[in-house]
């Protein structure tokens, strides 16, 4: 299913993904992963992997959350989203694992 | 509402539709809101200069009461900002919309059809979202610091003549934070509408991943991607012929006296042909006759 960002493009590499990370670090952002069996328009939130990684701020320790979330969800689409704390809000986020199939 | 239900059970992606609910009256702007509320839709649209200073206020103090979001068109706002010399700066009426509140605003998009030239319009984009807006740096045409503190930001808006070959240039001028609206740029795919949508949304993530993962963009002009320019100039390079220099003779008629004017020009084969035809001199010839009407425009 296409949802969010970059949806619409080759998936991306596990190198794609660390640049895209590090991209949001730079903005100053806290990243959280989040996962969903059954994502859709009407559902806003979606299930947390763990509390938002505040203290996280190398690629490294996130794509290591990523594979954990990965290995126990892997029949669940998986997002990384950030949060910029000077804005309160969510900025970005995009899928990056999809359930094969 | 239905199309975009629809359109949300097949991609499974949140839509919008903004319904417009200027009206003469703010009791008939009140109740188009609320109809639009009842229809289900997130977010309504107003054209905030023709509802008038007052009226937007207040809409904007509705939607913030009713969770909706707040669309707001500059429609009229050339009336006010064109002319140099008298009225209001653009940048004025967007700081405006931005203290009253509304979630998204119209701006000049530079290589569509709307009014504004690039460095203020990137200017007044960031003075649209950032937190602080610091002289000229980050934010061209504004000579003192503005903190915005925690007070919300809008999203830019470009409208208006865009298409999929403005991607690369939008994409870096807009930046992240921005809304980016294709009207004739989608429905004008010649394979038609959902084919338009599907090209535009590519072009834009790949523009989004090309910038945030710092690819080098390929050089951009004004008249659109370089290889696309490239090849409609190939193409019509072989309907018509190569260019080449010629010197045409340019005979200019008035009511009373006749001018020739020898030029050298570069113009291609076909059209050499089609000045020969019409020559009564045997060279590359053209003439245009001026009446009294033009002289006077000139």
């Amino acid at each position: 299913m296409k949802t969010e960002t970059f949806s619409y493009l080759p998936a991306f590499t596990s190198e794609q993904v660390e640049k895209q990370i590090q991209y949001f670090l730079n903005n100053g952002c806290v990243i959280s992963i989040e996962y969903s069996s059954q994502p859709g328009p009407a559902l806003a939130f979606w299930d947390w992997w763990k509390l938002p990684l505040f203290n996280m701020r190398s690629v490294d320790e996130i794509m290591a959350e990523i594979e954990g979330c990965k290995a126990n969800h892997s029949g669940s689409y998986i997002r990384i989203t950030s949060y910029d704390n000077t804005r309160q809000s969510q900025v970005m986020s995009f899928v990056v694992h999809r359930p094969e199939g | 509402m239905g199309a975009v239900k629809q359109a949300e059970a097949d991609t499974g992606e949140r839509k919008g539709h903004y319904l417009n609910v200027t009206a003469g009256d703010m009791e008939e702007i009140y109740r188009r809101a609320e109809l639009a509320k009842e229809l289900g839709s997130r977010i309504i649209m107003v054209d905030y200069l023709v509802a008038g200073f007052t009226a937007f206020a207040s809409l904007s103090k509705w939607c913030r009461a009713n969770g909706m979001l707040l669309h707001a068109h500059r429609a009229m706002h050339s009336v006010m900002d064109r002319q140099q010399n008298h009225g209001m700066h653009w940048r004025v009426l967007a700081k405006w919309c931005r203290i009253v509140g509304a979630d998204h605003l119209h701006n000049g998009t530079v290589v569509g059809k709307l009014e504004g030239d690039r460095t203020s319009t990137i200017g007044i984009n960031e003075m649209m979202r950032a937190t602080v807006i610091a002289k000229v740096e980050n934010c061209p045409g504004h000579h003192f610091d503005q903190p915005w503190l925690s007070m919300p930001g809008m999203f830019p808006v470009a409208s208006g003549g865009i298409h999929v070959w403005n991607m690369p240039e939008l994409v870096s001028i807009f930046g992240d934070d921005a809304i980016l609206q294709f009207g004739g740029g989608t429905v004008g795919h010649p394979w038609g509408s959902a084919a338009g949508a599907t090209a535009n949304r590519v072009a834009l993530e790949a523009g989004g991943c090309a910038s945030s993962q710092r690819r080098p963009q390929p050089a951009r002009r004004r008249d659109g991607h370089p290889q696309v320019r490239g090849a409609s100039q190939r193409r019509i390079a072989r309907r018509n012929g190569n260019l080449e220099r010629h010197h045409i003779r340019i005979r200019v008629c008035g009511r009373t006296r006749t001018k020739t004017l020898k030029v050298s020009l570069a113009i291609n084969a076909r059209f050499k042909q089609d000045l020969l035809s019409i020559s009564r001199s045997g060279l590359p010839e053209k003439t245009f006759r001026v009446s009294r009407s033009d002289q006077n425009e000139n």
